[in-house]
């Protein structure tokens, strides 16, 4: 069975009884686990960037960490560019 | 292209925090640290063709610049434990030459000090080697690295490099 781990609060599946609403793979699947979106129907890895593009209202929920510093300047930054290598990967 | 590093989960935003390159990511080896974790919420029409997946790093890769100043931003605090030398080292110096100590000494250890133990890690790949213990490398990164991410970057690994004058 492939590890389950529920990502942006999304309900993961990686059982034989869950398939992929799209593709139809199988969560237990080495393409597996399964994701539910907000109507609890469920879609693999591969399949959840078509359907954010099918799905235009659909929201990303996000994080990114800073130190405490970093964390004051980001919040008195208008905006912050997408310039900076230091982010961690 | 530059991008921001955006992640599915506090969790994930945290780990990507402590492998950055900068003093608080190398203090997170052998002390606790505090990280703020800004949760962000984008429509997909606000960020159509300039966010891709990063199936590889657990997140998304946000080509436009994000306000983090806005009321709708969640703000959490998190302490971390310290995640150790050796896994720190096994993170930071993965592209490095390698031996285990007995087969190089640490050049940093000082005449009579306890030996610098474990794995040794190389500067480069060059047939003149040197070497340096985990928790020299880590001194070398907290004294090199930048306080901040807003702050200009280094710009490559040999900018590191060239700054281990350490004696």
């Amino acid at each position: 069975m492939v590890a389950c781990v529920s990502l942006g609060g999304r309900t993961c599946k990686s059982d034989s009884w869950a398939f992929c609403a799209w593709c139809w793979v199988s969560a237990a699947s080495p393409m597996g686990p399964v994701w539910a979106d907000d109507n609890q129907i469920y879609y693999c890895g591969g399949c959840w960037n078509q359907y954010n593009e099918k799905h235009p209202k659909a929201t990303y929920t996000a994080y990114l960490a800073f130190s405490t510093a970093d964390a004051r300047l980001a919040q008195n930054m208008t905006e912050i560019a997408a310039t900076q290598p230091l982010f961690g990967q | 292209m530059s991008y921001i590093p955006l992640r599915d989960t506090a969790e994930f935003a945290i780990e990507s925090g402590m492998r950055g390159t900068t003093k608080q990511a190398a203090q997170a080896a052998h002390e606790m640290t505090v990280w703020w974790v800004a949760e962000v919420n984008l429509t997909a029409a606000a960020v159509a063709g300039n966010i891709t997946r990063a199936r590889d790093h657990n997140g998304w890769r946000l080509y436009r610049s994000l306000s983090l100043s806005d009321r709708h931003t969640k703000w959490t605090q998190h302490r971390m434990d310290a995640v150790g030398l050796p896994a720190w080292a096994e993170w930071f110096l993965r592209h490095r030459p390698v031996v285990q100590d007995g087969h190089a000494v640490c050049l940093l250890r000082k005449p009579g000090a306890d030996p610098h133990s474990g794995k040794l890690w190389g500067v480069s790949a060059s047939a003149c080697q040197e070497y340096y213990c985990a928790a020299c490398w880590n001194y070398h990164f907290q004294c090199a690295a930048d306080e901040s991410v807003f702050l200009e970057p280094l710009e490559t690994t040999e900018d590191f490099d060239s700054g281990f004058l350490l004696v």
